[in-house]
């Protein structure tokens, strides 16, 4: 038995659920030195701004005990700068693009929206209303009105599917879930980052060039399921869970929580090649438990003692 | 499904333990052996090492390759003891498997023709000069290293350069060992000697003072930087630099544009 891995995100047909994370891996040129990036479920890239950023300045990292803060700041050369030279690539590999986009203001989400919707090879806009290495970023995406009204914005200028990117440094995230969703969002991915700081206690200055930075990896991965399966409930549209993502265990984890498709990104940093042990993963646990389809298992905690 | 695509320039390398010995109180040299990474990689280029048994570590460690011995196929690392990653790997012992993904980022560019060289290094960036003086030495350029350490207990690698019948003045900035100072205190005398091409790596405030005295003096060169590095690969963008070419600023990647870069360019962060 060969399990289907094939997932179907607000009409998107991923081959199977592996989406990489905005910002962890560029617009695709060096992980394709590695490997076919058709062995994926969608490649994600690095957030747009529709003018070149110069982003923040360094150190832009600080590794944390199961955890990586980073301030990076969205550098970015800008929407044309992408339309123009990376687009063409990426439209050669043969996998779903799900672009980003981040703006300074506001009216930036629907100007970015409206000059990728005239280009071939987009299967959904992600807005990243939830950078927190932005001063407005992570505001848009706090705010559940400006969140749904960004969303709107962006749904009114390209028929491309739009994926809203929510932020878990609020105080009731199914809030902001169910505005985006009413505003019309596609989809869901969810988290971004969570907002942290390191101090140097030999120097006494923070660890990062910016102050602050967000925290991802395995340290916040419980916060992530927990984020997923509460808005999996309480909206309809399909979740781009991630969080922490290390191995096809976790993988496994977000869609019991209801995830559709999962990301992965900061592993991707130790080690590139780790989808394809996801994949092996997946495929023995459906297997060994006679599972034909993986979304049969979406959402599908199981609670001792309750009947469903 | 293939994990490799072996026409790529940089790959995942599984090396082999040969040596790993103390050179000094806090810095150590890891032999290793890779047949494809000690023919591939060129001086100034690096690797990006996992930690063995240390999974929770989420990053891989970045190490400049200080040598190459094809016919061996052996080459060495540098490392200093700083945190808990590279304390973890002075217990690798030889034998043992290392997970490696290079040759990454550019290496140090020759001079076209034979002239005088000097070589500009501080503390555990005196490493990625060992292999570059080795093959300026092949290509008959004369090559003169200025060293600077801490202290005494810090100093490492001279005898690399004897060996190579390179001229090594070394400094230790309390003057427990060789001349008393900075590299930069004695530069200067160095300069004057009709440098064709400098090439430095050091931490960040030793670029600060001797960059401008090597810009003064007209001579050409290369220096090697150092940032945190997330991915060392090219995507995370952590690790930049501001590189000024025609009189346009532009943040470039040190793993993948760099390290080495034309040393007239580099515009060094304020923060150091």
């Amino acid at each position: 038995m060969n399990p289907d891995l094939s997932v179907d995100l607000c009409g998107i047909k991923l081959a199977n659920p592996i989406v990489t994370a905005s910002g962890t891996c560029g617009y695709g040129r060096e992980l394709a030195q590695f490997y076919d990036l058709s062995v994926l479920g969608a490649f994600t890239v690095k957030s747009l701004t529709l003018e070149k950023r110069a982003g923040n300045p360094t150190p832009r990292i600080a590794e944390c005990v199961s955890g990586l803060l980073n301030s990076i700041g969205i550098q970015s050369q800008g929407v044309r700068h992408f339309i123009e030279h990376e687009l063409p690539f990426l439209r050669q590999q043969n996998v779903p693009v799900i672009v980003s986009i981040a703006g300074n203001t506001a009216d930036d989400f629907p100007r970015i929206a409206e000059i990728l919707d005239r280009e071939e090879g987009i299967s959904a806009v992600e807005i990243n209303i939830s950078c927190p290495n932005i001063e407005t970023g992570c505001g848009f995406g706090t705010d559940p009105e400006m969140a749904g009204r960004i969303v709107r914005m962006v749904k009114a200028k390209t028929k491309i599917p739009v994926i809203a990117k929510l932020s878990p440094n609020v105080t009731d995230i199914r809030i902001i879930a169910q505005s985006v969703e009413k505003n019309g969002a596609d989809a869901i991915t969810m988290i971004n980052t969570l907002m942290g700081m390191a101090i140097d206690i030999d120097t006494g200055r923070p660890k990062l060039g910016n102050v602050i930075g967000g925290l991802s990896g395995p340290a916040i991965k419980p916060v992530a399921i927990k984020m997923v399966w509460d808005v999996y409930q309480t909206v309809r549209i399909p979740i781009i869970g991630m969080g922490g993502v290390m191995t096809w265990e976790d993988v496994i984890e977000f869609i019991l929580a209801g995830a559709t498709a999962v990301g992965v990104g900061t592993v991707l940093f130790r080690d590139p090649w780790v989808v394809f042990d996801l994949m092996d993963g997946i495929k023995r646990y459906l297997t060994e438990r006679g599972i034909g389809r993986l979304d049969e298992i979406k959402g599908k905690v199981v609670f001792p003692g309750r009947r469903d | 499904m293939t994990k490799d695509k072996r026409e790529n320039s940089c790959l995942h390398i599984s090396a082999t333990v040969v040596k790993n010995i103390r050179l000094c109180s806090d810095h150590y040299c890891l032999t290793l052996k890779s047949d494809i990474l000690a023919n591939t990689t060129k001086p100034g280029q690096f690797v990006n090492l996992r930690i063995n048994g240390r999974d929770d570590l989420l990053l891989r460690r970045p190490f400049s390759v200080a040598m190459t011995r094809p016919a061996q196929s052996l080459f060495e690392i540098v490392y200093r003891v700083v945190g808990q990653g590279t304390r973890t790997m002075t217990e690798l012992s030889r034998g043992e498997k290392v997970d490696l993904i290079g040759p990454l980022g550019t290496g140090f560019h020759l001079p076209e023709e034979p002239t005088n060289c000097l070589l500009l290094g501080g503390g555990v960036g005196v490493a990625p000069l060992w292999g570059l003086a080795a093959q300026l030495s092949k290509k008959k350029n004369n090559v003169i290293a200025l060293l600077g350490f801490r202290s005494s207990d810090k100093v490492f690698g001279e005898d690399i350069f004897r060996k190579l019948r390179i001229e090594a003045i070394v400094t230790t900035d309390d003057g427990s060992y060789g001349l008393k100072g900075f590299v930069s205190d004695h530069l200067q005398k160095s300069l004057n000697r009709s440098i064709g091409h400098a090439y430095v790596c050091g931490p960040n405030p030793m670029l600060k003072a001797v960059l401008p005295m090597i810009r003064k003096s007209r001579i050409k060169g290369e220096v090697s930087l150092e940032e945190r590095m997330g991915c060392g690969y090219g995507v995370c963008l952590s690790c930049v630099v501001n590189i000024a070419k025609e009189g346009v600023v532009e943040k470039k990647r040190i793993c993948t544009e760099g390290p080495v870069f034309d040393l007239e360019h580099v515009v060094l962060n304020d923060e150091s």
